[in-house]
């Protein structure tokens, strides 16, 4: 497969930008307000921080809800107008904030710091995640209850509210026109993966850490994030590229968006995805390793523990920590030892090996063999081989100061991660956003995730990822070749079984239980078994009286139940995981391939 | 070697150790580094200089190889080449863990395990070729002159009437015999190996690498060492030897650990010493599957911070016990909690690290000398300081699987050190009680689907203390 560089009208405005710096990647933003550092290559489209400057605010999921909340849903045009319902019923991230106010989130708050409200406090962190955390850039109906609302990924909307919502104009602006006003352009996947993976990975220069404290405390484990099937799960209030009923029509709008029937949409959010997993990840743990820390890239600081010390770099590993491999440590001690099996370091999906010293903690590697693969796939072969080499230097650079000595030094540490972050950026937008797969690409790219190589022993969160990218990329080159077979897919369905790639378990559950909340405050009878009768209930009910029953005990209760649940069998679905066996399980479905 | 882990180990040697009846005896206290005096010829730093003639200058049938009952007279060689594994400590290093484990740890640059020099030095009688005698052979592994010192000056006088009936052991350490009758320098020597040094250290890279965990005590591991010489040697010396035998090892292994962290934590230069050391932490904080709902949360963290490190409490939980009426040892505690609470930091300092360890173990060396010499406990005195253990300690049961094993062992050790002086003391329905805490309690990890777990996940510190309310009852 060779990458397109040109004519992405979509990406048009970052090439031009970037371009003349010969760069493609996007700038992160240093954890300090470090002004020194050179820039040539920041992407003006893509610095967040002019909203902070322009004073944008953030409008509340109440204000959103006047349009997107419809009874009647719109379905031939630009949004589906109801946005809000699915959000509001289906979508966790409306509970976001409900959670900390839940039994695990106070058990969590007690374990920390002895008070079950400390997680609702700003300097605890929780807030970035679990909120729209921006003091003092609070806008119009704003209500940190909501989670996470509409402007929390489409951005502050002080400034795009008015335009719009007018018609017209609005949509004909380009994406760096509306990124002006404070609207992120979430229809390109290397900005779509940069906001989830603030939260679903982290972001310490935006305070977005779960600490190993809070891990132990009880925040659930976070998982590896695979953005195409994170996309998929998430359930959509909007439609894909291919799927919107004005850009059939009109051909101005086409160009604008890069509408493109073929199905290669989410094949290209999970190559980007991967990617930009692994950036995040490194950007993550070199924002970390910078010293001096506040109490943003360090929500530590705010516990007693870590008060006091003489050196900021003697709380290293316990920062570290965070960002080290779980199941280095977590394992059960068993005989024969799986773990000695598998060895230490890592290797390379060329074979190569990067020595790890036994029992030394090293960086959480679940993003690592999905990114070979796709780099393996979608780059030509020289440059493939080229960037392999590439990787294997920066990587092995990173475990080398692990070895040195526990958790490594955190300026070594910040060095290696950065050196490697910046080139899988750059990769990640030079090479994989660009790129267009048609379906033998895609034949190719679902057969190399079938085949690993012997060295490869996948844990248990790599091959989610795997069946995640499976899962993503086989209904697109399915439908697009027309040689899908039922095997197959039924295949890949019980692997997502086996590794958990599914949605929560409790999600019809927890969406009966909040309809009956929307039952008990609509003043009319409504039928909500219905998608027509839930949008009438949502846009008919009490908002306050709505806000007040989640927020009793019993409905947090019963919502935590449901998580607990979730997370049990979860758990389970991990302790069961055999390497071997997922294996043979993905040669099974190579042969239910065709060959290209 | 057949596989057993550690833990499993010593356990079945408590359990299955007791015995004992002796006679007093007369008292002789000396160590190695007392040999003051060196006869003619013998440099007085013998131990490190002198030739290891090799087990085979020992295995003369007329010597020590005579076929009778384990443990007899004549019969040392015969014991200690059948049944014991000291025997094979060099063989194991050919097995296929050995192998792995040199991989595991040095990638491309392995050598075989049994000429890597880290492993030799446990594992067979590592001295340079210029100290190796005719008969000298590395792979007899852990052979007699490792723990009797090497014999170049005194293999042709050992069996002399002069030799046996009229020197002292200080005047035997001049030609290189190790003494080994008084407890004191016996525990010395085995921590040696059996808890480390500056020169032997399994660390967390080890055992990651496949090196079972080291957990020593050195009641359980003498009762269940195949032993070579008569007991009632030991017991003329220490009529309550297994009750001394016990506090000896508690004081002996803690000295010994705590000259270990003190090593590990001071800076080399020359090497990348991993510091944290992960070795000093309770293998279980962090060595659980993350299952949901979490046991480790339910339970709480105390005062501490969820998720740091606790230090280990293999060799200082039965301290206090141990400890009990010496001089200063509230001093020793007082330390052992500042070191309790720097290790627990995310990077403890190294320099008060060392400064407190060594002070500890400095503690500790002048209350080991005093419980040595301590006049023989009756056998009343013993029961009362079991009984004390039964009815006071039974929060550690409580604690964790590493501090419920240690308070097993003391109690064992201590039942067995009363029955040295009163037989009539044990009674078969209290020795069953005390065996049934083992299974009952699941101290000895229960394997599961087939696979050996090396985890206290079916721990029942509840049993514990339901059988430490069954053996108080019968003990009162």
């Amino acid at each position: 497969m060779r990458t397109k560089l040109t004519k992405n009208l979509l990406l048009a405005g970052v090439l031009v930008i970037m371009g003349a710096a010969g760069a493609f990647s996007v700038d992160w933003p240093a954890a300090s307000a470090q002004k020194d550092a050179p820039k040539e290559a920041a992407v003006k489209v893509m610095d967040e921080s002019i909203w902070e400057q322009k004073k944008y605010t953030y409008f509340g999921a109440d204000t959103c809800r006047q349009c997107h909340c419809q009874p009647g849903a719109n379905k031939a045009d630009f949004v589906k107008l109801d946005e809000y319902t699915t959000w509001r019923t289906e979508d966790k991230h409306s509970l976001a904030y409900a959670v900390l106010l839940g039994p695990r989130g106070r058990r969590m708050g007690e374990l920390l710091a002895g008070r079950a409200d400390y997680v609702l406090e700003e300097k605890a962190g929780c807030l970035n995640c679990h909120s729209m955390n921006y003091p003092g850039r609070e806008g119009k109906g704003f209500k940190k209850e909501d989670g996470i609302s509409c402007d929390g990924c489409h951005g502050p909307s002080s400034a795009y509210y008015a335009p719009h919502s007018a018609g017209g104009k609005w949509r004909t602006m380009t994406a760096e026109e509306k990124f002006a006003l404070g609207m992120r352009d979430l229809r390109n996947p290397l900005v779509k993966a940069r906001l989830c993976m603030s939260c679903h990975v982290g972001n310490a220069a935006e305070g977005k850490v779960v600490t190993h404290a809070m891990f132990a405390a009880g925040h659930p484990p976070l998982r590896g994030i695979e953005l195409g099937i994170f996309n998929e799960n998430l359930p959509k209030h909007w439609w894909d590229i291919k799927d919107v009923p004005v850009f059939k029509t009109d051909p101005a709008l086409q160009k604008l968006y890069a509408y493109d029937t073929r199905e290669f949409q989410n094949t290209l959010v999970a190559v980007v995805g991967s990617a930009s997993a692994v950036a995040a990840q490194m950007n993550l743990a070199a924002t970390r390793a910078q010293l001096p820390a506040t109490v943003k890239s360090w929500p530590e600081l705010s516990l007693s523990f870590f008060q006091g010390a003489d050196n900021p770099a003697d709380l290293w590993p316990q920062i570290a920590m965070a960002h080290s491999d779980c199941y280095a440590c977590h394992h059960e001690l068993v005989r024969p030892s799986w773990r000695q099996e598998r060895g230490y370091g890592t290797t390379l999906l060329d074979g190569r090996h990067i020595h790890g010293i036994p029992g030394r903690p090293q960086m959480r590697a679940w993003s690592l063999l999905p990114f070979e693969l796709s780099l393996q796939q979608t780059l030509d072969r020289t440059a493939y081989q080229t960037s392999s080499g590439e990787f294997q230097k920066r990587l092995a650079a990173l475990y080398q100061t692990c070895n040195r000595s526990p958790f490594g030094v955190p300026a070594n540490v910040q060095a290696a991660c950065k050196n490697l972050r910046d080139w899988v950026d750059a990769i990640a937008g030079r090479q994989f956003n660009t790129a267009r797969f048609d379906a033998t690409d895609q034949l190719k790219l679902l057969r190399a995730l079938c085949s690993l190589p012997e060295s490869q022993a996948p844990d248990f969160e790599t091959a989610q990822q795997i069946v995640a990218m499976l899962a993503v990329i086989y209904p697109e080159w399915s439908s697009r070749s027309g040689q899908g077979d039922a095997r197959a897919a039924e295949a890949i369905q019980k692997l997502e079984e086996q590794l958990d790639s599914r949605p929560d378990q409790s999600r019809a559950q927890r969406k009966a239980l909040i309809l009956q909340l929307v039952q008990q405050t609509t003043k009319q009878k409504i039928d909500l078994s219905t998608p027509d009768g839930i949008r009438l209930g949502v846009f008919t009910m009490d908002l306050e009286e709505f806000r007040k029953k989640l927020f009793s005990s019993p409905t947090l209760e019963k919502l935590q139940a449901l998580r607990d649940k979730d997370y049990e069998g979860e758990s389970k679905v991990e302790l069961n995981y055999a390497p071997d066996e997922f294996r043979k399980r993905l040669e099974e479905l190579k042969s239910l391939l065709p060959r290209p | 070697m057949k596989r057993v882990t550690t833990g499993s180990l010593l356990i079945a040697a408590a359990v299955l150790a007791y015995l004992g009846f002796g006679t007093p005896g007369s008292r002789d206290a000396v160590s190695a580094s007392q040999a003051a005096f060196a006869p003619e010829g013998i440099k007085p730093d013998v131990f490190s200089t002198a030739k290891f003639e090799g087990v085979g200058s020992c295995s003369a049938v007329a010597c020590h190889f005579k076929a009778g009952v384990p443990g007899t007279k004549g019969s040392e060689y015969t014991t200690w080449f059948n049944h014991d594994k000291h025997a094979r400590a060099y063989e194991v290093l050919y097995n296929q863990r050995s192998q792995r484990m040199v991989k595991l740890l040095y990638g491309a640059k392995a050598k075989a395990a049994h000429e890597t020099e880290l492993c030799l030095k446990c594992h067979a009688m590592l001295v340079p070729e210029q100290r190796r005698g005719e008969r000298f052979s590395i792979e007899d592994g852990i052979g007699c002159e490792q723990c009797h010192g090497p014999a170049e000056f005194w293999l042709d006088k050992h069996y002399s009437y002069r030799w046996l009936n009229e020197m002292s052991d200080r005047e035997k350490a001049a030609f290189g015999m190790r003494p080994l009758s008084n407890l004191l320098d016996r525990a010395r020597l085995c921590v040696e190996c059996h808890v480390g040094t500056e020169d032997k250290d399994v660390n967390h890279d080890l055992i990651a690498a496949g090196h079972p965990r080291l957990n020593f005590e050195l009641a359980s591991y003498q009762a269940i060492m195949p032993r070579h010489w008569p007991e009632g040697n030991d017991l003329a010396r220490y009529p309550d030897f297994e009750a001394r035998c016990w506090a000896v090892g508690q004081a002996a292994c803690a000295e010994a650990a705590l000259k270990l962290l003190a090593h590990r934590a001071v800076p080399s230069e020359t090497k990348d010493k991993p510091w944290p050391e992960f070795a000093e932490y309770d293998c279980y904080a962090c060595h659980h599957d993350l299952v949901e709902p979490s046991w480790r949360q339910k339970r709480g963290y105390g005062k501490g911070l969820p998720g740091a490190f606790p230090w280990g409490s293999w060799y200082t939980s039965m301290l206090p016990r141990a400890l009990q009426g010496q001089a200063g040892a509230e001093d020793l505690f007082g330390l052992l909690g500042n070191i309790r609470g720097e290790m627990q930091k995310p990077l403890p300092n190294r320099g008060k690290i060392v400064a407190s360890a060594r002070q500890a173990a400095q503690h500790l060396q002048s209350a080991l000398t005093s419980i040595e010499q301590a006049p023989p406990a009756s056998a009343q005195e013993v029961r009362r300081r079991l009984l004390e253990i039964v009815q006071k300690d039974e929060t550690l049961a409580e604690k964790g699987w590493d501090e419920g094993a240690q308070l097993y062992l003391a109690i064992a050790a201590l039942y067995r050190g009363m029955g040295n002086l009163d037989p009539k003391l044990q009674d078969p329905i209290l020795t069953q009680r005390i065996k049934n805490i083992v299974p009952d309690s699941n101290l000895v990890f229960p394997a599961r689907r087939g696979l050996q777990y090396d985890s206290p996940r079916d721990y029942k510190p509840r049993e514990f203390l339901r059988q430490l309310r069954l053996i108080e009852s019968k003990l009162r």
